[in-house]
């Protein structure tokens, strides 16, 4: 295993066509839930919920870029790389990407996702949980803008609305 | 009937209210209110319809704050159609490659129209760029005009014609550019003069058509300009051949006698005379013999360039022999006739050619004057009656006017 030390890269995630000829690269979501929840459960009792929240989302933001590098064509314009992007996160099972709003001049999009991999079909628990997608969004933004991006969920289905919606901010450059 | 019961009833009365009347309160009855989890219900509810009459009448933008079941259904609607407004953006921005999925047979809608619209867009892309191609390397000069005659559109072979670029053109009168005096019409055939860049002008045939009107371009007439300069300044020049005297300039004898005819035809209805005025150079035949032919030919040149210098706009000169000339004067008298003949005879004989250096030749001639008479009937009985004054001149000595008695005589 690479030295994480090195810093975080796709290739950490190893090679699943080698050490998976039979199982393949998929798996079930409630696996995925499973190490996800309890991790957060565990990060909540030992650092608090804001902690696990940052944390969780710092964790996305990385694999949102390393997605990003490793997976996504280099892309000229926005409509393009959404395009990609919806394709990709269907492929990954990931989610249903939708685009409400675009105003890459003031760098502000608002966009969701159906299906969710981190929070669709979870029993109501009057929170935001997609700490985690926040990361991610924020990581493919950066990835393809350059600009520092923070993403707040505005809707969750944990939270009783049924629908994942999240608002991407670019912050100004200084 | 129990209390129980009866609230019940008025609770079901104001849900069902709230389902089926558009004035339906967003608060609870007040009798109702006390009931906390009625009054949430209701409230709930209320605050679910007032989004679906938002989202029914197009409003996508309320931010919907309530959970549940049935508000998190709206937010997905409302989600999508959020989307679909982005899509529909980005098409028509010309980005056809946005497709809807898992919308069922909407998706399947959606797509074959985006598909068939990006397929009409590269079709009609291929078709201008073809009639683009056609218009910018034909000769010929294509334009269109709007309502006010401005021109909209105009191929780059005007730089050929008239010098100009084509955004040197665009928006200006096409009156501005060429002798038209207004919008040109439909269906029409006219010959025209092209102002050019340079300050020259170019002669143009151009042919005008109506563009249909369902186009609903600004546009309204297409025209076809076809440079005939060259075929303007031939035939001209046939023109000139047929009609003017190749030596002098002066019209030649049949077009004079065409002329002249047109005038005594004119003259009865216009209520005016017409005079004509025969002169001959003296003793022509020494000057050729003496200086030769070509200072011969040069005096005859000179007559006409003195001529012209004496006569008016409208009168008409003539070649009519091999040093015979005549003059028509429209409106003229024999008597006043007579005055510009003693003119033209005066500046002749001050007038002193010089066909070679060190060669001056001067020469005086003998002239001839009749007036139309209406019992007269043609042109060659003019031309005859003012030819016999002419040697009555000559025989009186040359470089003098005399004027036709026989038509006195015979009045």
């Amino acid at each position: 295993m690479p030295n994480s030390k090195d810093g975080f890269s796709w290739d950490q995630i190893g090679d699943i066509a080698l050490g998976r000829p039979n199982l393949g690269p998929t798996t079930r979501l409630e696996a995925y839930r499973l190490m996800q929840f309890s991790l957060r459960h565990v990060l909540e009792a030992e650092y608090g919920a804001e902690a696990a929240d940052r944390l969780f989302r710092a964790a996305g933001r990385l694999a949102g870029q390393a997605f990003a590098e490793r997976q996504m064509e280099p892309r000229g314009s926005l409509p393009e790389y959404v395009r990609d992007l919806q394709r990709l996160l269907r492929e990954f099972g990931i989610g249903i990407l939708r685009v409400e709003e675009t105003n890459p001049d003031a760098g502000r999009l608002v966009l969701t996702v159906a299906e969710d991999l981190d929070c669709s079909g979870l029993p109501e628990m009057n929170m935001h949980v997609c700490k985690y997608d926040e990361g991610f969004i924020a990581g493919l933004l950066e990835a393809f803008t350059g600009r520092i991006y923070h993403v707040t969920e505005v809707d969750c289905w944990a939270s009783g609305e049924r629908v994942c919606r999240f608002v991407a901010e670019a912050e100004e450059p200084q | 009937m129990s209390e129980g019961v009866a609230d019940l009833d008025r609770a079901v009365a104001a849900l069902q209210r709230l389902l089926t009347d558009p004035h339906a309160p967003e608060q609870p009855p007040a009798e109702l209110r006390t009931h906390k989890g009625f009054a949430e219900l209701y409230q709930e509810l209320a605050a679910v319809r007032s989004h679906l009459q938002r989202i029914s009448h197009g409003n996508l933008s309320q931010p919907i704050r309530q959970r549940g079941l049935l508000s998190g259904y709206l937010k997905s609607l409302q989600a999508e159609l959020r989307h679909l407004t982005w899509q529909t953006q980005r098409i028509a921005a010309g980005d056809f490659s946005q497709r809807v999925e898992f919308l069922g047979e909407f998706s399947a809608a959606f797509n074959t129209m985006t598909e068939a619209l990006a397929r009409t867009t590269a079709e009609l892309s291929q078709s201008v760029a073809h009639y683009r191609l056609l218009a910018e390397n034909v000769a010929d000069v294509i334009l269109t005009l709007d309502r006010t005659g401005r021109l909209t559109y105009v191929s780059p072979s005007v730089f050929r014609l008239a010098g100009y670029q084509p955004d040197e053109l665009v928006g200006r009168s096409l009156t501005e550019v060429t002798s038209l005096k207004g919008p040109p019409r439909p269906d029409t055939v006219v010959e025209l003069q092209v102002r050019c860049k340079d300050g020259t002008e170019r002669w143009a045939e151009m042919t005008t058509a109506a563009l249909p009107a369902e186009t609903g371009a600004e546009a309204v007439l297409v025209c076809v300009l076809r440079d005939t300069t060259d075929r303007k300044r031939l035939e001209l020049n046939l023109e000139q051949l047929a009609t003017v005297d190749g030596l002098t300039g002066a019209f030649n004898r049949r077009f004079f006698v065409q002329l002249c005819e047109r005038e005594i035809a004119e003259a009865p209805r216009r209520c005016r005379p017409v005079a004509l005025v025969m002169l001959d150079v003296d003793h022509f035949k020494r000057i050729n013999d003496q200086y030769g032919h070509s200072a011969g030919d040069e005096v005859l040149r000179q007559v006409v360039r003195t001529g012209r210098q004496v006569l008016r706009a409208e009168d008409a000169f003539g070649r009519v022999g091999g040093d015979e000339f005549a003059v028509l004067l429209p409106g003229t008298t024999a008597e006043q006739a007579v005055r510009v003949a003693e003119r033209l005879r005066a500046a002749y004989a001050e007038t002193e050619v010089t066909p070679d250096a060190g060669v001056r030749i001067r020469f005086t001639a003998s002239f001839g004057v009749a007036q139309w008479r209406p019992e007269w009937r043609t042109a060659d009985d003019l031309l005859l009656r003012a030819d016999r004054a002419l040697y009555a001149a000559k025989r009186a000595g040359r470089n003098c006017v005399c004027t036709d008695t026989e038509g006195d005589q015979g009045a």
